[in-house]
């Protein structure tokens, strides 16, 4: 097979995505992101793994309307950022749970979805990262510099053209 | 020909130059809601030639100079990285940092490709740089960006495919044959 839809998202997945429960601490949560170098995490039931949600930081961002910063925190920041997280502001409750300061905003695909339609996903909601579920429960994420490595590494190619 | 940065690129990139002040690029970024914009030093009037690129400046380098109310080390990865994500002009004294020279709050590092090259050079820079954004450059003149976006748009028309299999298939099936 020579399309796109010989890779599926579970080949490229990454599987070690650090998740953190409803019932965990921010405190914990924030030296999870800390130690990983990550600006947030998937929030999931601890049985199921399902996914319930989405925790970053700055925390306080995530409490403002987002009508006062129109544009710019539609999506939490777990699925567009890439850089150095800021470091969190002291006036955070950093003792309340994760409940208290996550996002429900949930964007997965199943494992089984072609690349083609990943990428179609991450450039129409101009994500740079998307969590992947296998029946219902987190398998990992994916990040769009993953899609691009198959082109760098040639597991995607220009078809050839006769000239 | 797809196979060419040039082929992908945008040509029709912003750019500030490295004279303007940090308001600008403030406005600018805001109103176009980009991270940030290649810094152009102006070509000398009297020798012809072209305006050269000498650095990037983002959002990201704004918002340490205003936090720390002098430049913070300007990597350039609010530039290269895309970050548009987070509130990170926001509650920060701007008016302080306005009237800084876009130069003086600017990384130089400058990630590049050539027009010429192959997408998958333009592939290969983002993964080993972990950045999003290249800029093509011929000398010092840009002629364009390709981001990461640009190679995933590529990926969701399928305009890109796996490789052909190899065309000696007793080589292939050879290791099973020996069991």
């Amino acid at each position: 097979v020579t399309t796109t839809e010989a890779i599926r998202a579970a080949d490229v997945v990454r599987a070690d995505t650090a998740a953190v429960t409803p019932e965990t601490r921010l405190r914990e949560a924030l030296e999870i992101m800390e130690r990983q170098h990550v600006s947030g995490l998937p929030v999931i039931e601890p049985e199921t793994r399902r996914v319930v949600g989405v925790v970053c930081r700055p925390l306080a961002a995530y409490a403002v309307p987002a009508e006062e910063n129109p544009g710019f925190e539609v999506e939490p920041v777990f699925y567009r950022d890439t850089v150095e997280p800021e470091t969190e502001a002291p006036s955070s409750d950093v003792e309340a749970q994760v409940a208290e300061a996550m996002s429900p905003v949930v964007i997965d695909i199943p494992a089984n979805t072609p690349i083609d339609r990943l990428a179609r996903l991450l450039v129409d909601l101009e994500l740079h990262r998307v969590l992947v579920v296998e029946d219902g429960a987190l398998l990992g994420h994916v990040e769009a510099l993953d899609l691009v490595a198959l082109i760098a590494d040639g597991r995607l190619v220009v078809p050839a053209t006769g000239k | 020909v797809l196979d060419s940065a040039r082929s992908v690129m945008s040509e029709d990139v912003l750019t500030v130059y490295d004279d303007a002040r940090v308001g600008e690029v403030i406005d600018l970024l805001q109103a176009r809601r980009i991270s940030g914009v290649p810094v152009l030093h102006r070509k000398d009037p009297t020798s012809g030639g072209h305006d050269a690129v000498v650095g990037v400046v983002s959002g990201t380098d704004i918002r340490r100079l205003a936090a720390h109310s002098q430049p913070g080390e300007a990597n350039g990865r609010g530039f290269y990285l895309d970050d548009r994500s987070g509130p990170y002009l926001r509650g920060l004294d701007l008016g302080a940092v306005r009237d800084v020279a876009v130069r003086e709050v600017m990384s130089t590092s400058l990630v590049t490709v050539a027009a010429d090259d192959p997408i998958r050079v333009c592939a290969q820079r983002m993964v080993e740089r972990r950045v999003h954004r290249v800029l093509v450059t011929s000398g010092t003149e840009l002629q364009g960006i390709v981001s990461s976006t640009d190679l995933l748009r590529l990926v969701a028309e399928r305009r890109l495919q796996t490789p052909q299999a190899d065309i000696s298939p007793t080589q292939s099936g050879a290791g099973e044959e020996a069991k």
